[in-house]
């Protein structure tokens, strides 16, 4: 059989190259799809074991004989089907080096019927035929003529792939290597820590409605967001406690510290993590051992299971994890991904929730695979601009970037009233507190929002929300009162007790980043230092030190602890 | 499960070995409670100084919070957790 080389065409991906002395991805000779049972100790099957990789191994399989059979002709989708499956060498990586054969090898051991997954890999000798990728010959002794004084070509010549291939061709090399880390089942597995005796108990975390459920809670088809009601109604001995948001956010803070310590981006949510490992190969060795290692240090800090995916981008890495939930380790490498990627369910596409979800499926979509032929139009027509997103992802393509969010995009405080009420000021009391505590955090990170949003709910379930721009972005109480205020005022019109209320500050400015006012220079010096004060002093022994103007109406109402009254619903999902 | 607020200075005796806070008792009301085991522990450094707090089962089987303030070394008594 003769061997061609496929080279990868020029890629559009955002990120900076892989610097020319980065090694060759380890993933290549390593296995691609690996789900480790607590701490790594053994190789546990996949529940999607088979969808993950028995894709992978037929199409190459037909490309090669395809190609081998010796006609020399290879047709646009046989083409299409090698580029998408090989990691193709970036031009400026060595020529015909150590990546485009292993990672051939590797696809011929696919190919051969070779399970993917740790440990299970054909050995190269039982290999099926080797799969390399195919380069006109003229193009070689050009690249490897160009010396450092002659002028370098920008982008090589187009190849056989690119000229042919009507999918575009995957942009995965330099393979990037992000983790993603979820924490298992978090406020309820805190709760099962903090107490021994809800240990193997259907635990449930929320007022009003589920923040959090244990596993075993699960089991009983109970879900995050269902009705307290309807839980009991389904798991009657379920234990229902209070979130305690405060323990949860120090948890957290552990557990992102850990990642922190292998990665050098890592941009953290509520209860996950994305840490971009991209170029720590030569630092770390193999990523798989990474993850495993992180997970473990995770576990003896603070005794919680986190379950890691490993993958060539965001989205890959976190779908990966969603197959091995809880306490697994997933990976999946580039050339796995449109194989790993067609036959999820649409749910698990990135952006797809509940009402695109059910349009696609009145479409007679159901899997990530057959959304493919909707062309970016249509699906723009159907979901907007996030359609276009939708193209790219179901294909396994998201180059979204794993950045540490400095400036958050908005910031809410809300919460349930213990009982409901149309008592106009406990209503405004409340909302000042909520204000106070989102400014407070405003300020302390350095941010003036230009954007004031309040959302109320009546106790009949009908909702409310306005926003309003100031005219001077600011982080002054005062100012942001006002306008929440008056907000309030224009919303609660009917003759309903409210349930819940809520302020969202948005559309951030950095302090000290606008032009200051001419005449009140003065004033606004005062109350930012008043400000500061009063921040100093909550900073040292709590936030309900200081209670001011209306927010003294909660007084005897709320129980108070150092973080302030003691709301029914804090914002355990912010 | 229900739980109770007590927020309450105690003393407690405690080990420091090994550069880790670990209590081993504490007395209220003139009782005092062995903590028969260490169920969580996690550090609060949202203030000026940390907190460490110590989720705790004492003899009798019900769990106590404690956190200790790092920067005067007191004890409080946050909350108790009480079966039924």
């Amino acid at each position: 059989m003769s061997r061609r080389k496929l080279h990868s065409p020029p890629h559009h991906d955002e990120r900076p190259r892989r610097p020319a002395f980065a090694p060759a991805p380890a993933r290549a000779s390593s296995p691609s799809a690996t789900a480790a049972a607590p701490g790594g100790a053994h190789t546990a099957p996949l529940p999607s074991a088979t969808n993950l990789t028995a894709p992978v191994c037929a199409e190459p399989c037909a490309a090669v004989v395809a190609d081998a059979s010796g006609d020399g002709v290879t047709t646009d989708a046989d083409i299409a089907g090698m580029a998408g499956l090989l990691g193709v060498p970036h031009p400026g990586d060595e020529e015909s080096g150590t990546t485009a054969r292993s990672i051939g090898g590797r696809a011929g051991r696919a190919g051969a019927g070779g399970d993917l997954r740790a440990g299970r890999s054909a050995p190269p000798s039982s290999a099926g035929p080797r799969l390399s990728a195919a380069r006109p010959p003229s193009l070689a002794p050009a690249r490897l003529r160009s010396p450092r004084s002659g002028p370098r070509p920008l982008r090589p010549a187009p190849t056989l792939a690119c000229m042919t291939a009507r999918e575009d061709p995957p942009t995965a090399t330099p393979e990037r290597a992000i983790l993603h880390v979820d924490i298992d089942a978090f406020f309820a597995a805190i709760e099962q820590q903090r107490d021994p005796r809800l240990r193997g108990r259907p635990v449930i975390v929320g007022a009003g409605v589920i923040a959090s459920c244990s596993y075993e809670a699960r089991r009983f088809g109970l879900r995050a967001g269902m009705p307290l009601g309807e839980a009991k109604r389904l798991c009657p001995e379920a234990v229902i406690v209070e979130g305690h948001a405060q323990v949860y956010r120090c948890f957290a803070e552990e557990i992102f510290a850990r990642c922190r310590m292998v990665a050098p981006a890592v941009e953290t949510y509520l209860d996950e993590a994305y840490c971009d490992l991209s170029g720590t190969e030569r630092l770390h060795g193999d990523l798989l051992e990474v993850a495993r290692r992180l997970k473990r240090h995770i576990l003896d800090a603070t005794g919680l299971t986190v379950t890691c995916g490993l993958g060539p981008n965001r989205m890959l890495a976190k779908l990966a994890g969603k197959t091995v939930k809880p306490d697994g380790l997933a990976r999946v490498t580039a050339a796995e991904a449109d194989a790993f990627v067609r036959e999820r369910p649409i749910e698990q596409l990135a952006g797809v929730g509940h009402a695109h979800a059910k349009t696609l499926r009145s479409m007679n979509i159901r899997t990530i695979g057959e959304l493919r032929p909707l062309s970016p139009e249509v699906l723009e027509a159907l979901f907007g601009a996030p359609g276009r997103l939708l193209h790219e992802r179901c294909r396994g393509r998201d180059t979204a970037a794993v950045n540490e969010r400095e400036v958050p995009l908005s910031i809410s405080r809300e919460t349930s009233f213990h009982r409901d009420t149309a008592e106009r000021c406990e209503l405004e009391g409340m909302l000042e507190y909520l204000v106070g505590r989102a400014c407070r955090a405003a300020r302390e990170l350095g941010l003036r929002p230009r954007t004031v949003a309040v959302r109320l709910r009546y106790a009949d379930g009908e909702g409310a929300e306005q926003a309003r721009s100031l005219k001077v972005p600011s982080e002054a109480d005062p100012v942001v009162m006002a306008a929440a205020l008056d907000l309030l005022r224009r919303q609660f019109t009917r003759r309903v007790a409210l349930h819940a209320l809520g302020v969202t500050l948005s559309q951030f400015v950095r302090a000290g980043g606008e032009q200051g006012a001419l005449f009140e220079e003065q004033e606004a010096g005062r109350r930012a230092a008043l400000y500061r004060a009063f921040d100093g002093v909550r900073r040292t022994f709590g936030h309900g030190v200081l209670v001011s103007g209306r927010a003294l109406h909660l007084k005897g109402r709320l129980d108070e602890d150092r973080h302030g009254f003691v709301l029914r619903t804090p914002s355990l999902t912010k | 499960m229900r739980s109770e607020a007590i927020d309450e200075a105690v003393a407690v005796r405690a080990d420091f070995q090994g550069g880790a806070v670990t209590p081993v008792a504490f007395r209220r009301r003139g009782r005092e409670h062995r903590v028969v085991r260490v169920n969580a522990r996690w550090v609060d450094r949202a203030g000026r100084h940390p907190r460490f707090y110590f989720a705790v089962t004492v003899e009798s089987g019900d769990v106590y919070q404690l956190q200790l303030h790092a920067a005067d070394l007191v004890w409080w008594l946050d909350s108790v957790t009480l079966e039924g």
